[in-house]
């Protein structure tokens, strides 16, 4: 009985023991590979903005990440419609391969940033296309600069969710730059993971250039912005405002979307959200994708791209 | 470890230690829809017995207890969920034959140890929000040294997500050894429910229910405490305030 004790145990020791990582290391963020390739705009404050400009339309799609993304997070939107429209897809500064620095890091800074751009390239019949607090960039900047945009496509975006002032408060103190600059492996994993209703193979890449951005040299400007992007969204909340907004809003949830509402502060369901801050906006469309979660234009991106197509095209 | 006491007719030291490991996989079920945790733990040892003078090993010891859990996240949730638990301890009736291949845990010297708190069930195995452990069947899962083998299902669904959620599950448990005296092998089976709200931040309101009905190891007054007749079968309902503060 004991020695076949010891030798389960062994194993199980030797098996439960021996799970390492190596992850990938970069210089700077700007290592980090894409999809497509990355041009840069330099705008009059001196900001470079990064960005990837793919296919041909008379219209426009400028997609706007989410907090702690990047342009990449829209690869399969780009692809899947590209051949209809020109898609630009950027860092936000602070981000990615764009320039980095001691940035406000609110809404109303990046809802600039994105009308600088759409001078800088001289763009016309432009949507925007924002995921998250992307969306409520877009938002933000459909309140601000009414004459720049045709549409906006929002993707589970911030700002629908309502919160009280001592909730606020906990989003202002919750994050600090230091807790993003120390999340481990198994917390940024989770951290995607919950992201999705069931996490698809083909998002690791997300993963695992989190994980390598820590090595890189500007990667403290990363962290910085992630914590002043949140005080950003509960500084400026734009529900009060939705019914200002004059052009088409397509507004675009997933089902099981476990950020929104936030499930420590509010639970309940995405729907009641998504209703909730679509029925504010005067001309608005609302489409709930199935078994999907909040990162939706990536889990179910052919269901997203073609309700993009038939809205545009409406 | 060496303890010299004298509990009985003659002192002894006992030699013991402990070799065991645990491990989990996707703990938060957010990963993927599969959670898989679990432990083995071994008590390896012997005893000596000081007989007319003399320190003679007179019991060895090896025992082992082992956990398999497997959730699957079926829904949104963490608590749209289906969860199966299995546990083993191995079991003896006795010294007499010159071994011990029971478990042991830290409760035989009186601190918290083996006890089976996160199963799901109230009244088979301990559950955490009952402050008194010792009420359970199996209140350690060296069941008396007799072992067990046993195991918990339970189904966890969110009505409303992070909101609503409610539970039902079952439980069930058998010693590896007879209990002496007209015991038999059956510890009991359980049967379990709950439902929660999410008042707020960590702040919950939940009322419990369950019901066991117990086996034939309960006809034993070894079992019982000297009594031969089988107890009522227990049940309990209970509503908790939980607020975790910080």
């Amino acid at each position: 009985m004991k020695y076949v004790l010891y030798s389960v145990l062994v194993s199980v020791l030797l098996i439960t023991g021996c799970v390492s990582q190596r992850p990938t290391q970069v210089r700077t963020m700007a290592d980090i590979g894409y999809p497509f390739p990355v041009r840069q705009v330099v705008l009059d404050n001196d900001l470079s903005v990064a960005y990837m400009d793919e296919g041909t339309g008379d219209q426009t799609l400028l997609f706007i990440h989410g907090l702690g993304s990047y342009a990449p997070a829209w690869k399969k939107n780009m692809d899947g419609l590209k051949n209809e429209f020109r898609c630009i897809a950027i860092d936000l500064p602070g981000y990615g391969h764009s320039s980095k620095g001691d940035y406000p890091g609110d809404m109303r800074f990046y809802a600039d940033i994105v009308a600088q751009l759409i001078h800088k390239l001289d763009l016309a019949h432009v949507t925007l296309v924002g995921h998250s607090m992307g969306g409520q960039i877009a938002v933000t900047t459909g309140l601000g600069y009414p004459e720049l945009i045709d549409q906006l496509v929002l993707v589970a975006p911030a700002g629908y969710e309502q919160f009280t002032n001592g909730q606020r408060q906990w989003f202002r103190e919750i994050l600090t730059s230091d807790a993003v600059r120390l999340t481990t492996v198994n917390q940024i994993r989770e951290n995607f993971a919950t992201n999705f209703y069931r996490f698809p193979k083909d998002a690791e890449f997300m993963i695992q250039d989190r994980i390598a951005m820590r090595t890189a040299d500007d990667f403290r400007w990363y962290c910085d912005i992630i914590p002043k992007n949140v005080r950003g969204m509960v500084n400026d909340p734009v529900y009060d405002f939705l019914p200002n907004l004059t052009m088409p809003v397509l507004s675009l949830f997933g089902e099981y979307d476990n950020l929104i509402p936030n499930r420590f502060l509010n639970g309940g369901s995405t729907l009641e959200i998504a209703r909730q801050g679509s029925s504010r906006i005067p001309q608005s469309v609302l489409i709930m994708i199935e078994k999907a979660g909040h990162f939706v234009q990536f889990e179910k991106s052919d269901e997203v791209n073609a309700a993009i197509r038939g809205f545009l095209k409406a | 470890m060496v303890c010299t006491d004298s509990p009985g007719a003659d002192p002894y030291q006992a030699d013991v230690f402990w070799l065991g490991s645990f491990f989990s996989r996707n703990e938060d079920m957010m990963w993927d829809n599969w959670s898989v945790t679990g432990f083995v733990n071994a008590n390896l040892g012997t005893v000596r017995q000081l007989k007319s003078g003399t320190w003679t090993k007179t019991v060895d010891i090896a025992g082992v207890a082992a956990n398999l859990r497997v959730n699957y996240r079926y829904g949104q949730t963490e608590q749209d969920a289906i969860t199966l638990d299995a546990l083993y301890s191995s079991g003896d009736n006795g010294i007499e034959d010159g071994t011990y291949s029971g478990v042991l845990t830290g409760n035989n010297w009186g601190s918290p140890g083996g006890i089976f708190i996160s199963s799901g069930s109230y009244l088979l195995f301990p559950h955490g929000n009952v402050v008194n452990r010792l009420v359970a069947a199996v209140n350690d899962i060296a069941n008396r040294g007799n072992g067990l083998t046993g195991g918990t299902l339970n189904l966890s669904k969110a009505f409303i997500p992070h909101r609503w959620y409610g539970k039902v599950g079952v439980a069930s448990a058998f010693s590896n050894v007879e209990a002496s005296g007209n015991g038999g092998f059956i510890i009991g089976s359980e049967v379990n429910g709950m439902t929660g709200l999410q008042l707020g931040p960590f702040m919950n309101v939940e009322l419990h229910g369950a019901f066991m009905s117990l086996g034939d190891y309960y006809d034993s007054p070894a079992t019982n405490g000297g009594v031969a007749e089988r107890p009522a079968n227990p049940w309990t309902a209970f509503l908790v305030f939980k607020w975790l503060m910080f």
